[in-house]
């Protein structure tokens, strides 16, 4: 059962990741990649480490998909023109990167395969808020500045232009 | 298939090459944030991954802290985008050139 859904999950994660580079259409470029973040979530499932899964999904397949989805209708740029030959290159190039990460990265690996336990730490959520709590407390404070000042910086940005000022001057 | 930690990392591999090739070739500033944000989920998956193959809660962590990046990252990204578009009216990357001016 698990190796069956092993191999939904890495083909959700790689058909998705290829289906960004590869599909046209910005809507369902951003639905492929949806896909493939959800492919990631499961895999960390496999990993037993739900609680990173349960962010994955619901940042990035909350959060982040729908400030992509949001920023591509509100834009709607026009598409990019067919090129038949430039996504066949790119798709060629890409099925040759990927043999040969499958086969350089388990000898990168030293090849002897590393047993995953079956439940490990990463399933305690205990010890990972109380990890982030003590250890990490500073990077946990320093990543809230950081979430500040995007805001606010978002903010900055977005904001109406000056009246009387010229087009280009704001950038 | 899930008892052994090269099966986590080789599809986190193909899926940080995938970012790479989008970063790389394509011409519409979205998809290449997309790909970056893919490449920062191959990162993310390879830190589970050890961390749950050395039995470590460390690496878990830092996947917070990545998701915490990521997603700011992508707001200011995503605004600086569409204040593009208001002043290019374009978001192709072969026809933004106002830096050069």
């Amino acid at each position: 059962m698990q190796d069956v859904l092993y191999y939904v999950f890495c083909a959700m994660l790689v058909g998705g990741a290829l289906g960004v580079i590869i599909i046209r259409d910005f809507v369902n470029s951003a639905m492929s990649m949806l896909l493939s973040m959800l492919g990631a979530a499961g895999l960390m499932l496999l990993m037993h480490a739900y609680f990173a899964a349960f962010i994955m999904v619901s940042v990035y397949g909350g959060a982040v998909m729908v400030l992509f989805v949001f920023v591509v209708m509100l834009i709607g740029d026009k598409l990019e023109q067919r090129h038949w030959g430039k996504r066949l290159a790119l798709f060629v190039v890409w099925a040759l990167l990927c043999a040969l990460s499958g086969v350089f990265v388990p000898s990168l690996l030293d090849g002897a395969p590393r047993p995953m336990p079956s439940a490990g730490v990463l399933a305690n959520i205990n010890a990972y808020g109380a990890c982030l709590l003590t250890k990490f407390i500073l990077p946990l404070q320093v990543v809230g500045v950081l979430l500040l000042a995007a805001v606010v910086g978002v903010v900055a940005i977005a904001k109406p232009e000056a009246r009387g000022k010229h087009k280009s001057d704001m950038l | 298939m899930t008892e052994c930690l090269t099966n986590f990392i080789v599809p986190a591999a193909m899926l940080f090459v995938t970012g790479m090739l989008g970063v790389m070739f394509k011409r519409n500033m979205i998809t290449i944030f997309m790909c970056v944000e893919m490449m920062l989920v191959a990162a993310m998956l390879v830190f589970t991954a050890f961390a749950s193959a050395t039995n470590d809660i460390e690496g878990g962590v830092f996947v917070f802290f990545i998701i915490a990046i990521a997603a700011s990252e992508v707001a200011v990204g995503l605004a600086i985008l569409t204040r593009l578009f208001k002043v290019d009216d374009t978001l192709s990357t072969k026809e933004i050139n106002t830096l050069g001016d």
